[in-house]
């Protein structure tokens, strides 16, 4: 379908994403937002395309590649069209994960995808609720992050570790540990937080990625 | 340590929003979507949907109305309610939910909780702690003689995330909350507690964090007092709590 405004999300049919769907609605509500399963229902020239999930990164991957979204995306990528991945979303655009070693990700940022560290004496290795961010004054960064710092909220067992640090445009902590809470390499932006699921300051962060993607160049 | 969170929690007979008192004298106060927009635009931290009747009308919790709340909602949702196997989790996960709460299914089926932890991650599973006044406390409600304590310690070795700890018999009544329970429980297991029952003003939510609490969830404050979820969560940052910013 040809639309001049139009916001494509990836259903990987893991999790539910009606969240993801409506924090875009509410952000940009003159853009048109079509849900997508496979290659053959994206929109023509969509202006960004949306990447959420949940699960482990073996199944992500999975159903990226019997879908052909995998190489969709990857296509998008070599195109300079902006992609923004979501939690286990933005883990897929790194090269490999330790929660499923030997499953290829999509390769479009170069680095790892780690396990959180233990941090204290429960043996707890998730990072659950709400927490700062803060910005690394990368110079990659294009994003306005600077008036949206409030709190976000953050469910995850595993974080992105870039090969450059250059890549990282915010960062959060769990416990002492800082790790990336924002990574961004040419065109492609992913977020290890929920903006959906963090109130106003959520929306405002995805307006600003909106704001970004459909940008001139 | 992750920020307080204050909860409100949102009861349900399966159609409108329901209060109790004491986990008795149910009715009806309005509507669920209502109530779920207006704790929206106070900017709670997260929301908890229990459907009160899902187990002795052996019902389950209705999924369509689990997907209308999480289409319109942008906080964590924990929804729970008759759920008594990986199934309804999983039904329940995918119309939207962020976390499941299970009540009377994991003293029935222990195995129901390491399941549900494997397959969904135990962020996603809370289990909930019934106390009693009059069984000194730390009696779960349908008479098992067991000790909140242990209760607590074996649900966090089974796999769940968090526990919600409720009190029969100040649920709803606004009189404080059950104090000694939330400190035994919670200085006994590593997972985050959430007190519930029986906060009737912002001081009772600071004692149950004082006592050890990771989260509170109210009902009859936010429901039948002008008290205000960032009114909370002023009381309890100036007693040094971080509280969302």
């Amino acid at each position: 379908m040809f639309d001049p405004k139009s916001i494509d999300v990836l259903d990987l049919g893991i999790n539910n994403i009606s969240s993801v769907v409506s924090g875009l609605k509410a952000a940009a509500p003159d853009v048109n937002v079509n849900v997508v399963t496979g290659p053959e229902e994206t929109s023509d020239s969509p202006l960004l395309t949306v990447l959420p999930g949940n699960g482990s990164f073996g199944a992500g991957m999975g159903t990226l590649e019997a879908t052909g979204l995998g190489n969709y995306l990857k296509d998008l990528a070599a195109a300079s069209k902006p992609i923004f991945g979501i939690c286990l979303g933005l883990q897929l655009l790194f090269d490999s994960s330790e929660e499923t070693p030997g499953v290829k990700g999509l390769g479009l940022i170069d680095g790892e995808v780690r396990r959180l560290p233990i941090v204290s004496n429960t043996g707890v290795q998730t990072n659950i609720g709400w927490a700062p961010l803060s910005a690394t004054g990368s110079s990659v960064s294009q994003l306005n992050f600077e008036p949206l710092l409030r709190d976000v909220y953050f469910v995850h067992s595993y974080y992105v570790d870039p090969e450059s640090q250059e890549d990282i445009i915010l960062e959060s902590r769990y416990e002492n540990f800082v790790f990336a809470a924002a990574v961004m390499r040419h065109k492609t932006i992913g977020v290890q937080f929920h903006p959906e699921k963090s109130s106003n300051s959520g929306i405002e962060i995805i307006k600003s990625v909106v704001e970004w993607a459909f940008a001139k160049d | 340590m992750p920020k307080i969170r204050v909860i409100p929690s949102i009861l349900t007979d399966g159609m409108s929003q329901v209060k109790g008192e004491r986990f008795d004298n149910w009715r009806t106060v309005g509507s669920v979507q209502t109530a779920i927009q207006l704790f929206q635009s106070r900017d709670v931290d997260e929301i908890v949907l229990l459907d009160v009747h899902a187990t002795s009308q052996r019902r389950f919790l209705d999924l369509e109305l689990v997907r209308a709340i999480a289409g319109v909602l942008r906080v964590p949702l924990a929804v729970g309610g008759g759920v008594t196997s990986v199934e309804q989790i999983s039904d329940l996960l995918r119309a939207g939910a962020d976390r499941v709460v299970i009540g009377s299914a994991w003293y029935t089926q222990p195995e129901l909780i390491s399941k549900a932890a494997a397959m969904f991650g135990s962020q996603a599973i809370i289990c909930t702690l019934d106390c009693s006044e009059s069984e000194r406390l730390t009696r779960l409600a349908w008479g098992t003689t067991d000790s909140a304590v242990s209760a607590a310690l074996r649900l966090e070795a089974l796999g769940a995330g968090e526990l919600l700890l409720q009190n029969t018999s100040r649920d709803g009544v606004m009189e404080g909350m059950d104090l000694a329970s939330i400190k035994a429980v919670s200085s006994s297991v590593s997972v985050p507690v959430i007190a519930g029952s029986g906060a009737g003003t912002p001081q009772d939510a600071l004692e149950a964090l004082q006592a050890g609490a990771s989260a509170v969830a109210i009902g009859a404050m936010f429901q039948f007092t002008p008290v205000t979820p960032s009114q909370v969560k002023a009381h309890i940052s100036c007693q040094g709590f971080e509280v969302r910013a």
